[in-house]
This record gives C-alpha cells, structure tokens and sequence, in this order.
C-alpha cells in the first residue's frame, strides 16, 4: 500500500517516467483556463502525500528527482510550441520538490517551490492561449514577430518567462537559491546538477521566447492585448513579485 | 553623509518608473525625466565619493533582516561615480542618437534599471544583493543589446551575451552558497572578519574553502569579463544599438575587475588562484589582441580591443595589483566609451572624406609597409631596449623605493617594457623625414604616460586599500617562489629580445626569414581568421545538444 502512495506522489510531482503522464494530459488540454487550473491544481496532491507521510525515503531517489529534472529542461531545448514548453519546465522543477522533501527539510518549503514554478506557468498558459487565440499555433516556427506586432503581450510573455526560469526577483529565483544552499555542501553533485539545470532552463526559455518575439511582423495583423487584460496580468506578475520578496524572508 | 549612497542607488529605479509612466504621456519629452535623474545621481554620487575620499568610515545599511544590505565604502563609492558619469554621458549621447528608433521610452527605461542595477552590484553589502545585482545585470543587457526586435542578428548576439552572462552566475551562486554554508551569513563584512580570523580553519571537499570559492569567484569574473574561452560573445555584440555598445565596453564588461576587488579579503587568503586568475588574463590580453591585429571590421576589432584590455585587467588582478586593475577599468572605460559613442561621427565624416593622408605613415599603419630610410639599426636597438626601462624605473621610484620588491610590480614594469620598446621599434620602422623628432615625441608622451599611470594608480592604491600591511599580502598571495620568477623573468626576457633581433635581421636580410616562415605564417593566419575555432566549436556543440535532444523528444513520443 505505501508503495503506491509514492508512486501516487511521483506521478503528481512528477518523476519519470509517470512524468509522462500529466504531459500527455496537458497537452492534450486545449482550453487556456483549464491548463491554468491544472498547472496550479497538479503538484498539490503529490505535496499532500509527502507532507503528510512519515516514512523515510531511499536517498537514491535524489538522484532520481536529479535526473528526472534535467531529463525535461534538456528536452525543453528542442521544443518549438509553447505550452509543451511549459508543461516540461513545470516536470523539470516540480521534479526538484523531491530533493526537498528527502533532504529533510521543512515540508512547507514544498508549497512554497511548488507554487513559485505553478503560478508563472500557469500565467503563461493564458498567455499561450492569447497568441493561440490570435495566430491559431503558438509554435514558433510559425509564429514570429510578436514584439513588433502586439507589444504589450509580448511584454507580459517576457515578465512571465522570467518568472518561469527563475529570474531575480521572482520566488522561483528564492527557492532555487535555498535548495542549492541546503544542498551545497551534503550533495555537492545535486548543487551543481540543479545549476545546470537552471541554466539549461535560462537557454531554452530566452531562445524560445526570442523565436516568438523577435523578428518582422506577420503579414496578418491581429489586435494587441486589452488595457484591461493588460493591467491584471500585470497587477498578477507584480504580485508575484512581491511574493519573491516575501519569499527571501521566510526561506533564507 | 553616508546614507546618501541608498539615494544614489534608489534614483535609477525611480527614474525607470517615472520615464515609463512620463513616456507614456508625454512621448519622447517624457524621457527627460531620465536625464534629470541621471544628473540628480551624478550629484549625489560626487557628494558620496567626496565623503569617502574626506574619510568617512565605512558603514553598511540594512533594508530587511536577510538581504538588501547597502555598504559605504570606498570602492563601492568610487565606482558608483564612475557608474553614474558613464550612464549619463551615454543617456544624453541617446537622446539625440535614438529618436527615429521606435521604444525610444523602452530604452531611456532600461538605461535607468541597467544604471541602478550597476549600482547595486557596487554596494552591496550582502551575497544575496549582490546575486540578485548580478543576475539582473546579465538579464537588462540581454534586453538592452536585443533593443532592436527586428533584427534577428541583434538577437541571435544578445543570446550569446545572455548564456555566457547565465554561465557566469552560477559559479558565483555556488561560491554564495558554500560561504553561506561556512559563516551561517549573508553579509560580506561578516564573511570576511571570519576569513580574517582563521582563513584556513574551514575546508570544502577536503580544499581550503577560500581557495574554492576564489577559483569559483575568478570564473565568474572571466565570463563577465570576457576572458578566453568565455570571449565569443563580446566582439559579436555590435548589432545592439550603439549607446549600449559604449556602456557595455566602458562599464559592464570590467565588472569582473570589480568582483575580484570586492571579494579582495577573500583572495588575500587564497594559495596558486592569483596565479591562474593570471595566466588567464595574460592568455586573454595576448589572444584578444592577436585577433583585434587581424580583423577587417573595425566594430570587431574595438570588440577583440576590449578582451585584450580585459584580459589585461585581469592580469593586474593576477599579480596582485588590484587597485590597478580598477584605474585600468576607469581609465579603459572612459576611453573605449569615447570611442564607440564618437564611432558614428567618424564613419558618417569618413563617409565624406576618409581624411587619411596618403604619406609614409599611411603606407605603414594601413598598408603594413617598412620604411627604407634607416638610422643605424643598433643605435636604435639599445635605445628600443634601454629608454623604456629607464622611464618606468624613474616613475615607480618616485612612488616607492622597494617597488623592486614586489613581484606584482616587476610583472607590469615587464609588460610596460616591451609595450614601451614596441612603440620606439615601431617608430623606427616609419619612414620620416625627422625620424629624431619623431622618437623624441614618442618618448615624450611614453613618460608622460608612465608617470601619469604610475602615479595615479598609486593614488588608487592609498585610497583602496590604506592598509598597507594588506596591500602587501595582496602581493604576496599573487607572488610565487623567487628562484622561480627570476628564471621566468630572464627566460621571458630572452624570447623577446630574439624575437626583436630577428625582426631586425629579417628586415636587414630583406624578408629572408620570412619567407621560411610563410608557410607556418598561412597556417597561423587560418587560424586566427577563424577565430581559433572557439565560435565553430561552440555552434557544433550547441548543434549536436539539438539533435540529441530532439531525438529523446522523438522516442519519448513528445510527453
């Protein structure tokens, strides 16, 4: 029975291969608010059964999560379409809660990771669905020009890709910060995997973003974003933000 | 007097709000608010300097419990103002320079936060801001050299920027973390009172810790500053406007220089990373200016003109003359910002009229043409050896009689040395009607500067670092066994005295040597025309991570 509550966790913070799982249902989800909730909603059970289970686990599963994560920000670098994108950044860094949880680190720090990746991705899956929604693709290789075009969603893409890949001073920069501290010195090997990792995250994420913003734009033209949609995105990045800075208080 | 650095920092991030909200109603005026800002900076950065220079003590102001420490201190203080001169020297040259470009606001909007992200990283007082100062510089640039978001080459070399700048924070994450671990703090002066206290009491992986976190520290300073191997994208960054051309040559790119002074308590402690901090930069200094000899592009060679200075910055870090490195940073920083903002003006000028007369230095400099007409070439070669190392005695004696004492010193006489005896020998191999007035120019202005140099880089070094018994563990911790130097130095010695005896017998001998050499010559000139390769070498990789990784996409069916 305690065997399949781990693998119960494993699959909602994923770890491969049943990482395979939530990709292939994010993927084939087409509505932008249900990738939203999904995005969110995901982890969470995965977050419940650490939190509240005693057991203690293999540490090889370290090395696993390690793996698992640098499995999905490698693949992450061939990805042209952007919400496949996103799906395998959030197994890539959902996959790091495990190293968390194993080091024996306070449980909460989980939802804190959890939500710091969770909330970026989920905002840019609305995002996604706005380029989806004007260019029918949100493939790179089809879609191009975007910042000339509708400048002001090619601004919240860029806030929300910063977040994303963990850029001061967004809490995914804070918690990567802390795991890498606690890590440091008791698995060195993870310290360094997981800076690879980020790096590999900042290398696929900014030449996504630069295939889909720069260049001249398409010949149809499509409106830019609402004022109004504008200022809650960015009333909702600047909220996250400022969980950032809370988030450096409470974690390190 | 010394809260005013919070101001100093706080005003570009104000400005950056005001500009965008300003630009947003009232168009490009609204960028004024910028300039006004950047004068305000100014003002306040002066008034900070003067207090440090007056001897206002060192002090460190907390903004929250964990982070956001601001330190006021004399290198934090000195370099804001060189910070806040050269970023509104290149926000007034933009004004004018970038008004037919569309994101005129967007730019004057990125200059401030790029300004008080600079700024940041100069004061501050804690790992944590000085991470995030850190990252975010790397992050505007990127942005800044990307301005242009209809040019895919523009952003194809902002990528490069970004991924090298990416490689560089890490090394530096990870040294945070490992002193983090070590000292149970954040703050810098805390860090550095315990490494004060027992430098070799804490080990990481079974090495001294300041030794690891040095080496880390070092390689964060050469991505930053583009040193060898970590070079490829600084010569490529030209497709960016030319306003962050000037910033990123006269400021950004010497940011290496300034972290390995930051973190000078910590090097001071360290055994052999000095040594290979400098070999790095004399491979840099050498190769940066190998390339910059050989290219066609003038935007590229200033480009490869940076690396080398570069390289050489952090050479003088490497023998221990810090304080130097950061007069060179200033000193290289004014004059290449010059040269790139004054680049437009020259091309349009040359555009008209290319103004170069076509008489016997024409023939020399661009045509690469020796000169015929000869004084007796002996003469000559003892002057070309004897004149510059009488100068650069003469100078550093006026400063410090034991300067022969430190070996750091003695490396950079070396180098004066031959930069000296390279200018006289290429004096001589000009063919000039009054050759001797010529010379006596040449080491007119060759003293001027050796002095000017000498003696204002000992300024730098009173203020730095008045300590003096630290000045000379600087030295010290950069210094190798005696016996050793002393056989390099001579070694090194001989190879460039052959080297010029047989430039002179070449030329004696109508080219005889070279013409054995040319094949080897061809050779070494496919080489360096591809750049050593590294580019190549570096898109094949990136090309084959590609591939694999679009071939496990294609296995693990893309989920």
């Amino acid at each position: 029975m305690q065997n399949y509550i781990w693998i119960l966790a494993a699959l909602f913070l994923p770890l491969f291969p049943l990482s395979m799982v939530f990709n292939g249902i994010y993927q084939r989800i087409s509505m932008p608010l249900l990738r939203f909730t999904l995005i969110i909603a995901w982890p969470f059970p995965g977050v419940w059964i650490l939190q509240n289970t005693n057991t203690q686990l293999p540490e090889w599963l370290i090395y696993w999560a390690l793996a698992t994560s640098l499995l999905y920000a490698f693949r992450a670098v061939a990805v042209k379409e952007m919400a496949m994108w996103s799906g395998f950044l959030g197994t890539s860094a959902w996959a790091l809660s495990w190293i968390i949880f194993i080091a024996g680190y306070d449980a909460n720090e989980l939802v804190f990771h959890v939500l710091s990746f969770a909330l970026p991705l989920a905002v840019m899956s609305l995002l996604v669905g706005e380029i989806v929604h004007r260019y029918h693709s949100a493939y790179v290789g089809i879609v191009s020009g975007v910042a000339v075009a509708q400048p002001g969603l090619s601004g919240l893409i860029i806030m929300a890709m910063m977040a994303t890949i963990a850029s001061p001073l967004f809490p995914g920069f804070f918690s990567m910060l802390k795991i890498i501290t606690s890590q440091v010195i008791a698995y060195p090997l993870v310290a360094v995997g997981m800076l690879l990792i980020w790096l590999i995250w900042s290398w696929s994420g900014i030449r996504l973003l630069q295939e889909l913003l720069v260049g001249p734009a398409l010949p149809v033209k499509y409106r830019d974003i609402s004022r109004a949609r504008s200022i809650t995105y960015g009333v909702f990045m600047l909220l996250l933000l400022l969980s950032g800075l809370y988030l450096s208080g409470v974690l390190l | 007097m010394q809260e005013l650095i919070l101001i100093v920092v706080a005003l570009p991030f104000v400005s950056a709000l005001l500009t965008q909200i300003s630009v947003s109603r009232l168009g490009r005026v609204g960028a004024s608010v910028s300039i006004y800002a950047g004068w305000l900076t100014l003002a306040f950065a002066s008034v900070v300097l003067w207090a440090a220079l007056t001897g206002a003590d060192a002090k460190e102001f907390s903004l929250s419990s964990v982070w956001g420490m601001i330190r006021f201190d004399a290198l934090g203080t000195l370099m804001a103002l060189v910070i806040t001169v050269i970023s509104l020297i290149v926000r007034l040259y933009s004004i004018r320079y970038m008004v037919e470009e569309t994101g005129y606001g967007r730019f004057f909007v990125l200059l401030d936060l790029m300004t008080g992200a600079l700024l940041l990283m100069v004061v501050a007082g804690d790992l944590i801001t000085l991470l995030v100062a850190w990252h975010l510089i790397g992050i505007l640039l990127y942005f800044l050299l990307g301005f242009d978001t209809r040019s895919k080459p523009a952003a194809r070399y902002a990528f490069w920027t970004w991924i090298t700048y990416r490689f560089g924070d890490l090394p530096l994450l990870l040294a945070a973390a490992l002193l983090y671990q070590a000292f149970d703090s954040w703050s810098l002066s805390v860090i550095f009172d315990q490494i004060a206290l027992s430098p070799q009491a804490k080990t990481v992986f079974g090495l001294p810790l300041v030794d690891v976190v040095g080496t880390l520290i070092a390689v964060a300073a050469f991505a930053r500053s583009a040193q060898f191997l970590l070079h490829t994208w600084l010569p490529y960054t030209m497709s960016g406007p030319t306003p962050v051309s000037a910033l990123m040559h006269a400021g950004i790119v010497n940011a290496g220089g300034f972290l390995i002074n930051r973190f000078a308590p910590l090097f001071v402690e360290t055994s052999g990373v000095l040594h290979w901090v400098f070999i790095v930069g004399l491979a840099t200094a050498v190769i940066g200016s190998i390339l910059m000899l050989t290219q066609n592009d003038i935007k590229k060679a200033l480009g490869y003109s940076t690396m080398g200075q570069m390289g050489f910055m952090i050479m003088e870090c490497g023998v221990g003359a810090f304080s130097l490195a950061i007069f060179h940073l200033i000193a290289h920083g004014l004059f290449k910002g010059t040269l790139f903002l004054s680049a437009g003006g020259v091309i349009g000028e040359a555009r008209k009229n290319d103004g170069v007369p076509k008489d016997s230095l024409y023939d020399f400099v661009v045509e690469k043409h020796p000169a015929k007409i000869r004084k007796p070439w002996l003469l000559m070669a003892v002057l070309t050896l004897i004149v510059p190392i009488t100068i650069l005695f003469l100078a550093h004696w006026v400063v410090a009689e034991d300067f022969l004492q430190k070996q750091g010193a003695v490396v950079l006489l070396f180098f004066g040395w031959i930069t000296g005896a390279q200018l006289i020998f290429s004096t001589y191999r000009m063919r000039k009607q009054n050759l001797g007035r010529l010379f006596m120019m040449v080491v007119g202005s060759f003293a001027v500067v050796v002095l000017g140099y000498t003696l204002i880089s000992h300024a730098f070094d009173q203020f730095l670092y008045p300590d003096e018994v630290f000045r000379l563990r600087i030295y010290a911790a950069a210094g190798i066994d005696v016996f050793w130097f002393n056989v390099l130095v001579v070694l090194v010695s001989i190879i460039i005295v052959a080297g010029w005896l047989r430039t002179y017998y070449n030329e004696r001998k109508a080219n005889a040597v070279d013409k054995k050499l040319k094949p080897i010559s061809i050779v070494f000139y496919a080489l360096i025309s591809r750049e050593f390769y590294v580019n190549d070498l570096y898109s094949w990789l990136t090309r084959k991570l590609d591939a694999i990784a679009l071939k496990i996409n294609i296995w693990l069916r893309w989920i």
